[in-house]
């Protein structure tokens, strides 16, 4: 059967070792000595398959030799979801893209599930229209990978969570059947929403599509106190919540070190800053929302940075990785916060950094009335292994925080295994499982994910593991330079 | 203006900084056509870490040397990287460290040679650069230096390969239609040095540089036009560099110098003829991308009497590669043309009846492109269309 595989996809199919070491990874860099210990990244082959019938075709194989199976797109994840834990096949989806049908009547489009944000909604406004809502990751996101993971980004404060958009999927069952699924289907197209590549392979989606907004207003709100700043914040969601196109947070310490390099612009540096983006049938309805605004900020005690930086951040909104340039090793930990606690957590965990010893640099998306995806990053380096490793309990630290702020790691993936229960009510995770035993019995579907974690990284070792590097780090000679911490 | 891209750091650091994203990996034109991740930019950063960052040599296997030489140096890269590396320097940096140590691809080698030899990159000597002006209404126009002459820049394809020597025929005649005396180096010419750069041989490229400047010194020209945008992308942003001063005469692509003759009305239309075309636009990498230059062309077209001119998808910024840059041609002739013919279903996709370009090597892969595919759209150059005319 291996050998059909082969033939059928031909140059399509891979086994060289060159090849194959480029799926060990997605974002997150973890020593190799430390990742054999609990996982298997390197896959046995990688197939790159071009449609459904395709991808039925390798998963029915697998099925049938109880072959791990790992859904790979954009890759640009850093949880390990893409990345093979038990060997076997990885399934690149890249060769799934494009538009399959238009509709413009219904505002709804039919898309293969690797093409990304950006080639999707620039094919879009060619027609007038856009997509509702985007990861900020646009160019690299597929929306299949967006639609298995969490689907909030910019949008989300109107439009929900991608699911919310989505009318209709094809999928691959983990038997290798293809299968169409609605909201009232069994299975339900919901299901498939944030069970990242663990219940089947997501081949097509028919998804809801907008006209292009007619205005766009785009404000820069600086302070000195990120509580009053975050209190402003909640209250625009909540008065706005069908306008603001994106809200996106910016602590002190990240737009200080940004400036240091010339990444921002050199007033914003001394600031907290929110970016908050809206958009309106006309440009006259952005003049009310724009007196609320001014109520806001003279609430809070606020101001508005000029509109030249506030234009500024929107067109660089997708550049949140420049501070690579600032720091070429970061470290993070991204949470899905309630708003009402998002400025206690920076608080706390800026307090964490002070008392570590390294700047802790967050930024998040306001995603709903309620929600913030927030990411917190800080350098190390990864050259000098130990310690590095020792530097890995800090993201432990930042999750507990987020915790006590009932907070939950945004994805799972197989890193955060160890906190499946903490993402999941106990309830949930039942009926999650459930789920995978129903359709995945033999396990072959990105096993070793999202469930339960591996051996080593059972919640009990794996605090126990960090706290001990957390110990060491403590006496550790300081290995970044003096300038990166505070 | 902080959203810019950043000075170049180095190869091990500007690795380094990359976090392997895969912003890069959607728009490449090579990642597109193989598909293995191993193509992609980011794939070719990750080793290159280990390389280049981490030291580790046994990873420069040839297939990994082969990957990083399969790349048009297009720098779409570039433009999407939220880290804002500067890719295309990041590429050539690379291709460098890989011919410092013998390992680039056997096929420089004899490009090196023809251009030590010839001064050019074709086998031919440097005596026949100027035979593509035989076919002019005058020659002789071309050959007698005036003061207020513009100095042309032909570059080594447009004066060596007949498929595109409609190109510098087309410049100078609406040129000396115009009423402006051009002239060029003739044999003086050599190759401005972009094919070497583009293989890493950076040191070869340096007497090229120091020849051309002295001999556009000695001529007096004032105003440089060249209607090749890769010559005009080395002048501009790698002489001054290698040079250490700045140039000294105004550098200018021909599409610019003919929007700006527009701009000032002292193009002649009253003997043009109304053309009738639906014309779609390609933005070759070295003058669009990595020379900002977008509006001058379309000014042109939009000037021309019945021209009509449709956007394709990718344009400007996006604008896809026609896979002939980077000297990717000379690696992967068949990589080369699967771009080509992706570029060209783009243009059909318009409705446009001619694909217009500024580039004589775009102009080449796309015709080839275009005849393989036997696609109802004729490929030719700004200054062709432009010609078209008054011929
Ligand atoms: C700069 C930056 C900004 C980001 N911003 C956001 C953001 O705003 N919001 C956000 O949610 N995330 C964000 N991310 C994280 C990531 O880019 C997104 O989650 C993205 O949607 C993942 O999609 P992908 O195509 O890269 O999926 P991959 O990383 O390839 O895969 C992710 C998971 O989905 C599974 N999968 C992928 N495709 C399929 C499929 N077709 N069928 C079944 N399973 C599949 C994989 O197995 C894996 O478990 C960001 C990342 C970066 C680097």
């Amino acid at each position: 059967m291996l050998d059909q595989i082969k033939q059928d996809f031909g140059p399509r199919y891979t086994e060289s070792y060159f090849e194959r070491q480029f799926y060990t990874r997605d974002l997150a860099y973890i020593p190799n000595f430390l990742v054999s210990l609990v996982a298997k990244p390197l896959p046995e082959m990688v197939v790159r398959p071009v449609n459904a019938e395709e991808v039925s075709r390798i998963v029915t194989f697998a099925s049938k030799n109880k072959t791990a199976v790992t859904p790979r797109a954009g890759g640009s994840t850093a949880v390990g979801g893409c990345v093979p834990a038990n060997g076997g096949v990885v399934i690149d989806l890249n060769g799934l893209k494009g538009v399959v049908e238009l509709n413009l009547d219904q505002e709804k489009v039919t898309v293969l599930p690797a093409t990304t944000w950006a080639e999707l909604d620039s094919y879009l406004r060619q027609q007038g229209y856009c997509v509702c809502s985007y990861p900020s990751s646009i160019n690299a996101a597929t929306v299949g990978g967006w639609l298995s993971g969490g689907g909030y980004g910019m949008g989300s404060i109107r439009f929900g969570p991608m699911v919310e958009q989505v009318s209709s999927l094809e999928v691959v069952l983990p038997s290798g059947e293809i299968k169409r699924l609605n909201r009232t289907t069994d299975p339900p197209l919901q299901w498939f929403a944030g069970s990242e590549g663990t219940l089947g392979i997501i081949t097509q989606v028919e998804m809801k599509i907008r006209p292009i907004p007619e205005s766009m207003g785009h404000y820069l709100i600086a302070a000195e106190n990120s509580k009053a700043l975050l209190q402003a914040a909640r209250e625009c969601v909540s008065e706005l919540p069908d306008i603001i196109h994106n809200m996106h947070f910016n602590s002190k310490l990240l737009n200080d070190s940004l400036k240091r390099k010339g990444l921002t612009e050199e007033k914003l540096g001394d600031y907290h800053s929110l970016a908050i983006d809206l958009e309106e049938k006309n440009s006259s309805g952005l003049d009310e929302t724009e007196d609320f605004l001014q109520k806001i900020v003279s609430k809070y005690g606020l101001a508005f940075m000029d509109q030249e930086i506030a234009m500024e951040e929107w067109e660089t909104r997708f550049q949140s990785l420049k501070i690579m340039r600032v720091y070429p090793c970061l470290l993070g930990a991204e949470v899905l916060l309630p708003v009402a606690s998002f400025h206690r957590y920076v608080e706390q965990v800026e307090a964490l950094g002070r008392r570590a010893g390294v700047k802790m640099l967050t930024y998040g998306h306001v995603v709903s009335r309620e929600g913030a995806v927030v990411m917190t990053l800080y350098p190390s380096d990864e050259r000098q292994t130990w310690r590095y490793l020792c530097d890995t309990s800090l993201m432990r630290e930042i999750y507990s925080i987020g915790r006590r702020l009932d907070a939950i790691p945004y994805l799972t993936g197989f890193w955060n295994t160890p906190y499946v229960k903490d993402i999941h009510s106990r309830k949930k995770l039942r009926e999650l499982k459930r789920r995978k035993n129903l359709l995945d019995p033999g396990d072959i579907m990105n096993s070793g994910k999202v469930y339960r974690p591996p051996l080593l990284l059972q919640p009990n070792l794996y605090h126990l593991g960090m706290k001990t590097l957390g110990l060491v780090r403590r006496i550790w000679p300081k290995g970044v330079e003096s300038h990166d911490r505070q | 203006m902080t959203g810019s891209k950043q000075a170049f750091r180095g190869l091990a650091e500007e690795a380094r900084i990359c976090a392997g994203c895969g912003s890069c990996r959607s728009v490449c034109p090579v990642y597109a056509e193989i598909g293995w991740e191993s193509a992609a930019p980011r794939g070719k950063i990750t080793l290159g870490k280990k390389i280049f960052a981490g030291g580790k040599e046994d990873f420069l296997s040839e297939p990994y040397i082969n990957r990083v030489f399969q790349c048009t140096l297009c720098a779409r890269c570039a433009e999407v990287c939220p880290a804002r590396i500067d890719t295309r320097e990041l590429w050539q940096k690379m291709r460098q460290a890989i011919t410092a140590r013998g390992r680039a691809p056997a096929v420089f080698e004899q490009m090196a040679k023809n251009i030590e030899s010839n001064k050019n990159i074709s086998a031919n000597t440097n005596d026949g650069r100027l035979d593509w002006a035989d076919d002019l209404d005058d020659p002789d126009c071309i050959e007698a230096l005036e003061s207020n002459a513009v100095g042309y820049f032909v570059g080594c394809v447009a004066s060596f390969y007949p498929m595109v020597a409609e190109i510098p025929l087309s410049f100078v005649s609406i040129m000396e239609k115009n009423g402006i005396k051009v002239t060029v180096l003739g044999e003086k010419e050599w190759c401005c040095g972009f094919p070497l750069l583009g293989a890493g041989r950076n040191g070869e490229a340096l007497s090229l540089a120091e020849h051309n400047a002295a001999k556009i010194k000695e001529l007096g020209i004032k105003t440089l036009v060249t209607t090749c945008p890769s010559c005009y992308h080395t002048f501009k942003h790698h002489y001054p560099k290698v040079l250490g001063k700045h140039l000294d005469f105004e550098l200018v692509h021909a599409a610019q110098y003919l929007s700006w003759l527009i701009q000032e009305e002292r193009i002649d239309w009253s003997e043009y003829e109304e053309l009738d075309q639906v014309v779609t636009y390609h933005d070759p990498c070295d003058l669009g991308r990595n020379s900002g230059i977008y509006d001058a062309p379309r000014n042109i077209l939009e000037n021309i009497p019945g021209v009509t001119l449709v956007e394709m998808e990718h344009n400007r910024e996006n604008a896809l590669c026609c896979g002939g840059g980077g000297n990717l041609q000379a690696v992967d002739a068949s990589l080369t043309a699967a771009i080509a013919e992706r570029r060209i279903e783009e243009a059909l996709n318009t409705g446009a009846t001619i694909l217009i370009s500024a580039c004589q090597q775009c102009v080449q892969v796309l015709t080839d492109a275009a005849r393989r595919k036997k696609a109802p759209i004729q490929v030719m150059d700004i200054n062709q269309l432009l010609w078209m005319g008054w011929e």
